[in-house]
């Protein structure tokens, strides 16, 4: 019995020692609103915050197991870790678009803030292949971009392609971090990511550093109809000085 | 004004409406995707050409009459088999009864004063409503038409009582319910409709004949071909004599799906408001109003002491067969025709009574010009819904439509068919829920080798198989199976809806070279 308490004595100081070691890292880092500690990764790191707007479409979309469809787990999305410094740049930054005239809405809609999945917050652009453009104004070192196309209900956004270049009219210099255009029907390669089920949280491209004033995002319509649809795109860097 | 109307401008008029209205209908009739109820029907009537069978199913489809009725367009296009078949040759049945429903208003010369009728056929003729379910393989239209003929040859059996217009009512009738067996709705409202106009008639004794010793037997006369009628159909012309018993059973059935209806919940202000006001998002407005204000005068005229006694029977019917309609929990934008039929006979007479009130040009001018305005609106909107937001959700007509999107994966399996080495013989597997399936099997008709089930643990085993069509719950159990193998795509079904194609690699490979 005694022999049980020592152990028993023995193991509460072992766990008071390990919580100490680990709470006082996490209190040292109490305040920080915007970006958390990676804690026991790359010091150089955060994870990166995105506001995520309501769900809209009840009952989460079936878990779809193959190589070429995004796993869709019902879950929220893992922590995204970005460098240090990194925020928003795109918000309320000029936007142009392959549809100068948008069937529904504006193109400002892209870069205003506002991502709600609901009537009246998305630009509709005509059917078939279409490109939105952000001029991030400072060339960048871009760390993420999340799209929102129309996420009101489960639909497939066909042939989404994300580049980046210094060049407005991305005819060099182009770098393309997204392309999940597998049978390269958009013109613009065969891409290798996957196709995925529009939810609230967006879609996250990891842009990898890419050093870019000007972000394209492509899209060639969708499973629900012709045309392509904005929500809201965020793009997430520091600028080079 | 009815005066002034010679009876060959009338003709002249009515021909110039039918023409509009088949403008209105005729172009690109397989534009819009198959509905998952089209594509059913036309399996069904598949069957029945080419290999004679049709077999009344008290439980689902409706009645016989719309595969029948189908024949003759087919043989007239001299198609035999189902995979001949197309969208345009089936959807010309519900077109001409949707068309021909003009002519028919014929039958109520006399009734109605020949203004009433021509601006009757012109708003049929430019009703968003009536001009897209004039276009949809369904029963509707031709429930409609012959419910227009049961209404205009039962009014005149009863007031001038003649064997011909009795068997022509008992016909009617008997096409009504081999068409929709819920057609009794109608029935109990028409001959309420009838009692009511009897009761609140002042001067003639509108009904008073058929209720008399004498008439009888053309009562019995009109209820026994009707009888015959529809046992002829139900029966598959004597066939399948089951059929005529289960054709009464079956309303057991729809007084259940009408009372629970599940998915096809909607309030009771569903089918005014549709033709009122419907606005969906960022969507234009849609709207009918002008039939229903004009309905309104029509029905204020037709208890004003000039009208004839029709006009308050066709009133009673539809303000009864509306609130039946409206009350039943079971609603579909389709219903709505056979009580916007009353609507507009209604309009038609209320749009004659206001011009016949109007006294001088300049009046008439103006209230002509508004009119003018509002049919060309209707008019408008009617080409919307058939040639440009035909499978728009934001159409209120549209309902639970299959997307666009699904016709790229029809041709995507078209392709992998084309490339594959098994030239016309690719084994396909559907693997989906009922709902999803449909209409898998309208479009995949031309292959030979396709395979429906409804749990992937069913479906076997994937070794040459062609391409896998699984609806998502079945493509999440199939993923890791097919993983490596296939290469996947999604595909828009209808709005929320998904289903996952997958094409064998090598096949893949091929198309993306060939592409």
């Amino acid at each position: 019995m005694k022999t049980a308490e020592n152990k028993c004595f023995r193991m509460k100081k072992k766990t008071l020692a390990w919580g100490m070691a680990l709470a006082l890292p996490a209190l040292a880092s109490f305040g920080r609103p915007v970006f958390s500690q990676t804690d026991g990764l790359d010091q150089s790191k955060e994870e990166l915050k995105i506001q995520l707007p309501k769900p809209m479409f009840v009952g989460t979309p079936r878990n779809i197991k193959t190589s070429n469809l995004e796993n869709v787990t019902g879950k929220p999305r893992g922590p995204f870790f970005v460098p240090r410094g990194t925020r928003l740049l795109s918000l309320k930054k000029p936007v142009t678009s392959s549809d100068a005239q948008p069937v529904i809405g504006e193109l400002s809609f892209v870069t205003d803030g506002e991502k709600s999945g609901e009537e009246g917050y998305f630009v509709e652009l005509g059917p078939g292949r279409q490109w939105v453009e952000i001029d991030l104004h400072n060339e960048s070192a871009l760390a993420a971009i999340v799209v929102w196309h129309n996420h009101s209900q489960a639909r497939v956004y066909r042939d989404v392609v994300v580049q980046v270049s210094n060049d407005k009219d991305f005819g060099s210099g182009v770098t393309t971090v997204f392309n999940n255009d597998h049978d390269n029907s958009s013109g613009l390669g065969i891409g290798k990511d996957k196709e995925y089920i529009e939810t609230n949280e967006g879609r996250l491209v990891d842009a990898r550093g890419a050093r870019a004033r000007y972000v394209r995002l492509y899209s060639s319509g969708n499973t629900s109809n012709d045309m392509n649809h904005y929500v809201e795109v965020e793009v997430y860097g520091t600028p080079v000085k | 004004m009815n005066a002034a109307v010679s009876r060959r401008l009338f003709f002249l008029f009515l021909a110039v409406i039918l023409a509009a209205a088949v403008w209105l209908r005729l172009p690109g009739l397989a534009l819009r995707p198959m509905h998952h109820d089209e594509a059913n029907q036309a399996l069904k009537f598949g069957a029945l050409l080419e290999r004679g069978e049709y077999r009344y199913d008290k439980t689902e489809h409706h009645g016989p009459s719309l595969y029948y009725l189908t024949l003759p367009v087919a043989w007239l296009s001299t198609r035999a088999t189902l995979a001949s078949l197309d969208e345009a040759a089936l959807r010309t049945v519900p077109l001409i009864f949707g068309s021909a429903l003009i002519l028919l208003l014929l039958v109520f010369e006399g009734a109605l004063s020949r203004p009433a009728i021509l601006f009757a056929g012109l708003l049929i003729a430019l009703s968003p409503a009536f001009a897209y379910y004039s276009r949809f393989y369904i029963q509707e239209m031709i429930f409609v038409f012959f419910m227009a003929a049961f209404l205009g040859s039962l009014w005149r059996a009863v007031t001038r009582p003649s064997t011909g217009w009795t068997i022509a009512c008992g016909f009617s009738a008997g096409m009504m319910f081999a068409t929709k067996e819920t057609s009794v709705v109608v029935f109990a409202a028409a001959a309420a409709g009838l009692a009511l106009t009897r009761l609140s008639g002042r001067r003639e004794k509108a009904g008073a004949n058929l209720f008399t010793g004498p008439h009888w037997h053309r009562l019995f006369l009109g209820l026994a071909v009707a009888v015959l009628t529809s046992a002829v159909f139900f029966s598959s012309f004597f066939k399948n004599p089951a059929g005529i018993v289960d054709s009464a059973v079956a309303l057991r059935t729809y007084l259940l799906r009408g009372a629970f209806p599940g998915l096809h919940t909607h309030p009771w202000t569903y089918y005014l408001g549709l033709l009122a006001y419907s606005k969906s998002g960022s969507g234009p407005v849609w709207t009918e109003a002008l039939i229903l204000v004009l309905a309104l005068a029509g029905s204020l005229a037709a208890f004003r002491r000039k009208s004839g006694d029709f006009l308050r029977f066709v009133f009673f019917t539809t303000v009864l067969t509306a609130a039946v309609y409206s009350l039943i929990p079971y609603k579909t934008p389709w219903n709505v025709l056979p009580l916007h039929l009353g609507f507009i006979i209604l309009a038609g007479s209320g749009a004659a009574a206001i011009f016949r009130s109007l006294r001088n040009n300049a009046q008439k001018t103006l209230v002509g010009c508004l009119l003018f305005a509002g049919l060309a609106h209707l008019g408008w909107e009617a080409a919307r819904a058939n040639f440009r937001d035909f499978a728009n959700p934001r159409n209120p007509y549209v309902y639970a439509q299959t997307s666009l999107d699904f016709l790229k994966l029809v041709r995507r399996v078209e392709e992998a068919g084309a490339v594959s080495s098994e030239h016309g013989r690719t084994l396909i597997k559907v693997v989906c829920g009922p709902y999803e399936t449909w209409p898998l099997p309208w479009y995949l008709r031309r292959f030979d080798r396709v395979g429906y089930w409804t749990s992937w643990s069913e479906a076997g085993g994937f070794d040459g198989v062609s391409a896998v069509i699984a609806s998502q719950d079945q493509a999440e159990r199939l993923g890791p199976e097919l993983e490596g193998r296939f290469q996947a795509e999604y595909y828009g079904l209808r709005p929320g809806a998904l289903l996952t194609l997958f094409i064998r690699e090598d096949l893949w490979d091929r198309l993306v070279k060939y592409r």
